[in-house]
């Protein structure tokens, strides 16, 4: 599947009516969601209201995460298959990313003040959050350093593959640091098991999460393509060899 | 005298195009050269000639063609045909904070080659009673004259040189040309990217 | 064998050159001792503090010195055209890259693995054998070069000067950090070498091994493109 994506006509093509697709899923999911969550649904009997944020920031720490295994799939596909819309599907992938990885980091702010009492506490998932949103940053700059697209796109190949693989051992490590330097005093954000009422506008949050990804996406690769196309017009003549076995032959002089 | 030219090298370039920051530079190149020749590349600034020599250098990807370096006929992948090969690039890779003793040991480590090489090398390119100095306190023609001793030192069948007269003055050049003419009569091959004739019998690419 | 005889020339180089050149392996060891002069300030001179911030301050202090010096490990090398005949001439960069890191861990891990005992008498830690927080030291310093390494040839490549060579070794040294400090700490406080959290350490760092030298390459060799 992903080779037959990798030629940039038959993107172009798929895009053109999954693109409109995707809006549509996506206000379409917004227009039950946001109501459900934000009013049908019921309120926590220990948080009150402010088990709403969940809406926002559930769905956006679960992209935040997919997201980045998107980037290392795209970015191994395009080390193994040369592929280079790959390249560009990561590349589109990695700013919505870090904007999901902000929310997650914003919302659960917000949540922790009328929860935990302060804005910020080096909770193991919120940490690794962190350090996810500091790998994205990386990633990014990767992109935006380069001068030369082409170089950019494997160097970011290798950041987006090494990034992956130290996610996990992020999380591990700190796991560990949390629950030995900070006995289990605080509230975890799992609470209780979630009520059917809630799972409903959760889903469809989620659902308009992906939504909304996949736009992004689409559209940045579409854009990376046109901007290939037009690169490509502008591009100066390349030099040629004048004559060369005329050449050779007049200044043989040995 | 050296053994290094018994085999016989050879590179063949087949319509070769390459490219620096996506954008292609030169294109349609197609010779063929093999051991006691030498061939120079010859085009203004910016036509091309450190690029289509880095491509040459396996460096630098190809855009289009092919390029077979082949030892005694068989194609070798360049990789593997990397050790035949010594290269002047544009900068002379000299640490200007070591000796210039110092600077040919490294090489000389790098090569594998006993260190009582180095006195004939050095008498060679005419650096004696320079070994002390800190290579940073040479002039320009002196610290490619020193580049050049590496070259000798790497004693390998093929040299992709890629300006070896700039910064270099008339004596030098002459110096520099009889050095390239004792390679190829030797059996070598040489490759020089340059934008002035050099005093040496060779085939010429014009590219532009 | 033709690796080894790399990694010795590029290692050796690196060592005479940062003695000639006035300062190399200074640079290093003098922002260590800066650094760890300003954590006993910041943290006051009352032992219980002193000794509760040892292993921190040792820890942090390594990472910064030794991302100070990696930042630019490759940039040199670049600038005047030795990484470039080295890649063209020879069959592998591997030897290179090994060689480099371990001109690092000589020039600036020595040092600061030397100094980590003398810190932890500063800092009021009590220990009879100080020698026992020199393992995890010196594993993390290896776990740090490693990170800092891959980040600076990524950088390298970018031509980014070396500003951004600590974003990229961030995500890397974070784990190191967490599970070296709680080594070293567990070394003084209890004697412990072989801890949990040493072998943690070890584990990150031959991951480390594996990875690094093999990306590095390929980021260097795309530097030269």
């Amino acid at each position: 599947m992903l080779s037959y994506f990798s030629n940039p006509a038959r993107f172009e093509a798929f895009a053109r009516w999954a693109s409109p697709l995707a809006l549509l899923v996506l206000f379409g999911c917004l227009a039950f969601g946001i109501p459900m969550g934000l009013y049908f649904s019921p309120e926590d009997y220990q948080q009150g209201h402010t088990v709403r944020i969940m809406y926002v920031h559930v769905p956006a720490a679960i992209m935040a995460e997919l997201v980045f295994g998107f980037i290392a799939l795209m970015s191994l596909t395009a080390f193994v298959w040369r592929h280079t819309l790959a390249d560009a599907c990561a590349r589109a992938a990695a700013g919505p990313g870090a904007i999901f990885a902000a929310l997650t980091l914003i919302t659960g702010s917000v949540w922790g003040r009328p929860t935990w009492g302060t804005w910020w506490v080096w909770d193991a998932r919120l940490t690794s959050m962190l350090i996810l949103f500091l790998t994205y940053i990386g990633y990014i700059a990767v992109w935006q350093m380069g001068t030369d697209e082409n170089k950019s796109a494997r160097l970011a190949r290798i950041v987006g593959l090494v990034g992956f693989i130290n996610v996990p051992i992020v999380k591990f490590s700190v796991d560990w640091w949390n629950t030995l330097h900070q006995p289990a005093s605080l509230l975890r954000a799992d609470g209780p098991t979630i009520h059917s009422s809630m799972l409903w506008p959760l889903g469809l949050m989620a659902l308009a999460y992906i939504a909304l990804f996949s736009w992004f996406v689409l559209s940045g690769v579409r854009t990376s393509i046109y901007e290939k196309q037009i690169a490509r017009r502008a591009q100066p003549l390349a030099s040629r060899p004048i004559k060369p076995e005329q050449m050779a032959a007049g200044d043989q002089n040995g | 005298m050296k053994s290094i030219c018994s085999d016989k090298v050879s590179l063949q370039c087949d319509e070769v195009a390459c490219a620096r920051g996506g954008v292609m530079v030169v294109g349609g190149v197609s010779f063929a050269v093999g051991g006691g020749e030498a061939m120079l590349i010859f085009g203004a600034n910016g036509a091309g000639k450190s690029s289509l020599l880095g491509a040459i250098a396996g460096r630098i990807p190809l855009m289009e063609g092919t390029l077979n370096w082949a030892v005694n006929d068989d194609v070798l992948p360049q990789r593997q045909f990397a050790s035949n090969i010594a290269m002047l690039s544009h900068d002379g890779a000299i640490k200007t904070g070591l000796s210039v003793e110092q600077n040919l040991l490294f090489w000389c480590r790098i090569y594998n080659k006993p260190r009582t090489d180095l006195a004939s090398i050095v008498e060679r390119v005419k650096i004696s009673g320079l070994e002390h100095r800190r290579a940073g306190t040479l002039s320009a023609g002196q610290m490619r004259r020193l580049s050049f001793a590496r070259i000798l030192l790497a004693d390998r069948p093929v040299w992709l040189l890629d300006e070896p007269t700039a910064s270099i003055d008339d004596g030098g050049r002459a110096d520099i040309s009889a050095l390239i003419g004792g390679h190829i009569s030797d059996g070598g091959l040489a490759i020089v990217a340059t934008h002035e004739a050099l005093d040496v019998p060779h085939r010429s690419l014009r590219i532009g | 064998m033709a690796l080894r005889r790399i990694v010795r020339a590029v290692a050796q180089r690196d060592v005479v050159l940062s003695l000639a050149g006035g300062g190399g392996w200074l640079q290093g060891i003098v922002f260590y001792a800066v650094f760890v002069a300003f954590m006993a300030f910041a943290f006051g001179p009352g032992e219980d503090a002193l000794r509760r911030a040892a292993a921190p301050t040792i820890w942090l202090a390594t990472l910064f010195a030794i991302q100070l010096a990696a930042s630019e490990m490759f940039i040199e090398d670049i600038q005047d055209g030795s990484l470039q005949t080295l890649a063209v001439e020879q069959t592998s960069l591997l030897g290179y890259v090994i060689g480099k890191l371990a001109g690092v861990l000589i020039i600036v891990g020595g040092p600061l693995i030397v100094a980590a005992p003398i810190v932890s008498i500063m800092f009021a830690v009590g220990a009879t054998n100080l020698a026992i927080l020199l393992p995890s030291v010196a594993m993390g310093a290896l776990a740090l070069s490693l990170a800092a390494c891959v980040a600076s040839a990524i950088n390298a490549a970018l031509q980014g000067g070396g500003r951004f060579t600590a974003i990229l070794a961030a995500p890397l040294s974070i784990p190191v950090l967490i599970f070296g400090i709680d080594a070293t700490s567990l070394a003084i406080e209890s004697s412990q070498i072989w801890s949990v959290e040493m072998q943690f350490l070890t584990a990150m760092t031959l991951f480390l091994m594996a990875i690094v030298p093999g990306f590095s390459v390929l980021a260097l060799r795309l530097g030269l493109e």
